[in-house]
């Protein structure tokens, strides 16, 4: 028994190709945060961002990013995912200067790309949870996205993100996910990075 | 608008499966129903409900939905309920995006005022 388990994690330690997906509910900095790390990896930017909600419809995938630090070697897929949501109005991005047809075809691929998030859980070997901590860091949708990852036994850290701003408020995302692995970052700035780039190799 | 709030029972949904549950919210949901459900989703079920009400968004008279898992057995004494990502003894209310308007979310409250 024990034999095994050692032999599970060695193998798990050897891995060299991860898949690291971005999840989070909609404006949570998931793009940012993935194009900081493209950038850091080398690669430009994955996606634009935008304070439109949804700007991030489909997965966007960059694959054979590589990674070398503290003796590990590796290549991750980078998915940025779309943000999950249970409502899509399109009103809301009239809002923000789209014309109605616009706005809808936007809602329309929203609802697609939130299947789309939704469908490819169990296809991520690690998941970030991207937190705005400028929110109340309990909304049901990150409950429902980590109960979910939970369930597929999928490793996740929780990200909380915008930490540059000074509505942030990090130590009650801490307070409300006492037994997760958490890091506190401003995806922006690239405020701690390094810190999350541990974390995911401690996962491994 | 006026709004039902229907209180249904373990009774009620214990013999459905995954997609006969969410089919059934999802469809009570779309009548300006607020449901409060004895028998709460797991995370498997809050996954199949966001993908079903994905596909039945219309725009126009159907927006999407709302919901809220609580844990009725929190051992934490400072809290009657317990906002939970786990499955277990918790209940769930789901109600109508269009309908809802959140007043408070804290730890230790939440409060949504409906009107449309």
């Amino acid at each position: 028994m024990t034999l095994s388990w050692i032999s599970k994690l060695l193998s798990r330690k050897k891995k060299k190709d991860i898949r690291l997906a971005f999840y989070g509910e909609v404006n949570a900095g998931k793009t940012t945060l993935a194009n900081r790390i493209a950038n850091d990896l080398g690669y430009p930017d994955l996606g634009p961002v935008s304070e439109i909600p949804h700007e991030t419809r489909k997965m966007v995938k960059l694959e054979n990013a590589h990674l070398q630090k503290d003796g590990f070697d590796i290549n991750f897929t980078l998915m940025d995912m779309p943000g999950i949501a249970t409502t899509v109005d399109y009103r809301n991005f009239v809002k923000f200067g789209l014309t109605e047809t616009e706005a809808i075809q936007r809602a329309k691929e929203a609802t697609k790309g939130i299947l789309e998030a939704i469908k490819l859980i169990d296809q991520v070997d690690i998941a970030l949870v991207i937190l705005d901590s400028t929110k109340v860091p309990f909304e049901q949708i990150n409950l429902t996205i980590i109960g979910n990852l939970q369930l597929q036994k999928i490793p996740l850290i929780i990200v909380a993100n915008k930490t540059d701003l000074p509505d942030s408020r990090p130590e009650l995302v801490r307070q409300t996910f006492p037994d997760q692995s958490l890091v506190t970052v401003s995806a922006k700035t690239g405020d701690n990075i390094e810190t999350l780039y541990q974390a995911i190799i401690d996962k491994m | 608008m006026n709004y039902i709030v229907d209180f249904i029972t373990k009774n009620a949904t214990d013999k459905l499966t995954t997609f006969e549950k969410v089919k059934m919210i999802i469809r009570l949901v779309r009548q300006n129903r607020v449901l409060i459900i004895e028998d709460g989703l797991s995370p498997e079920e809050e996954a199949e409900l966001i993908k079903q009400t994905m596909n039945v968004i219309d725009f126009e008279n159907f927006i999407g939905l709302e919901f809220f898992n609580w844990n009725r057995n929190s051992s934490d004494s400072r809290r009657f309920f317990k906002r939970t990502t786990l499955s277990g003894d918790k209940y769930t209310v789901v109600a109508p995006s269009a309908a809802v308007q959140i007043i408070e979310n804290s730890q230790e409250l939440l409060s949504i005022k409906f009107s449309s």
